[in-house]
């Protein structure tokens, strides 16, 4: 074999390997983010128009209040007795959960009140002590919350009863990264354990 | 699973029966149960009552196109030999306004007042005041 064939063979030879290592690398190029069982994970993290709530502790929840942990943020009133109460323990049993798996990330639960007349600091305070006092209750004035709720296209609209009036609203469940940005949506209308697996989803891959 | 409040008539079967507790001050619970038609007709519930609460009202929880709302139901209907289950997130009794304090652990008294063929029948069942509870 003279010195010609023995660069040609080897030039094929790096060819091959070259070829194979594209093909190897191509399916990670490919994949996508991952993708949630009850919701969407947003293209980009959206950061939000500047807010200012109080919390049941009659501290300030603003922008600033939803960085440095995950958040998981959702809309209600303490008088509809059934829905909030369950999205309340749904997300407290997946919350204890993650803490006892991953016990370094830090997941923050938050019920916004969409009934600021009802709902004062104290009443949101005895509420959320009463289901899951490891949660935040947030309610603000009627512009501040609205001005929140906007920023988020949630949407509700007050129905008034014989007896009092009810709230129809926006169903989903906000999740809010690192930074304060809105990261994804979920359903709460979702089973408990797609719910565990959506949110082992994105604190595993980001 | 927590099974409470059984009890039987000739047409329906009542089973875990709960009412869901709240903070001092509350002045609107809910409350679940099965009902199973074991009849060969279907049966309308007409109206529940409670000796520890003013009203009772039967209510569907709904999330349509994204949004969550609440649908009050005059009646429920229960076909032949099916069971309609009341749980959190779907059909549910909201009681209104306690005539004294609900407190968890305690038992409340549901009255169904139900059609057949025939007439008006009511059925009782004791419903167990809990906290917690999901499904």
């Amino acid at each position: 074999m003279n010195k010609r064939n023995i660069i040609f063979i080897l030039l094929i030879l790096t060819g091959i390997a070259g070829f194979f290592t594209y093909f190897q690398s191509l399916p990670s190029l490919l994949e996508k983010k991952p993708t949630l069982v009850t919701g969407k994970i947003l293209t980009r993290p959206m950061e939000i128009d500047n807010f200012e709530l109080i919390d049941q502790n009659n501290k300030a929840f603003n922008n600033k209040s939803l960085e440095g942990g995950w958040t998981v943020l959702f809309f209600g009133y303490t008088n509809c007795p059934d829905v909030c109460p369950t999205t309340i323990y749904k997300l407290a049993e997946v919350k204890n959960e993650l803490k006892e798996d991953l016990p370094s990330t830090t997941l923050n639960t938050v019920l916004v009140t969409l009934d600021p007349d009802r709902d004062s600091a104290d009443r949101l305070d005895e509420y959320i002590g009463y289901f899951d006092d490891g949660m935040l209750g947030v309610t603000g004035t009627y512009e501040n919350i609205q001005s929140f709720t906007s920023s988020l296209s949630v949407f509700y609209q007050r129905i008034n009863k014989e007896d009092g009036y009810d709230f129809n609203h926006t169903a989903s469940i906000f999740i809010f990264d690192k930074d304060g940005s809105l990261f994804a949506t979920m359903s709460p209308a979702n089973t408990i354990d797609e719910l565990r697996e959506d949110f082992y989803t994105i604190l595993n891959n980001f | 699973m927590i099974s409470f409040g059984q009890e039987s008539f000739a047409e329906l079967e009542l089973d875990n029966a709960w009412v869901r507790s709240a903070p001092p001050n509350s002045k609107i619970f809910s409350g679940y149960l099965n009902i199973k038609n074991i009849s060969s007709d279907k049966i309308l519930i007409k109206s529940i009552k409670s000796n520890a609460f003013e009203k009772v009202e039967i209510h569907s929880s709904l999330i349509e196109d994204g949004i969550s709302s609440m649908r009050r139901l005059e009646t429920l209907e229960i076909t032949e030999n099916s069971e309609l289950k009341l749980k959190p997130g779907g059909y549910h009794l909201m009681l209104m306004n306690p005539k004294k304090a609900i407190k968890e652990k305690n038992l409340v008294e549901l009255i169904i007042y139900y059609e057949t063929k025939e007439r008006i029948k009511i059925l009782r069942s004791d419903a167990l005041v809990l906290r917690d509870g999901y499904e």
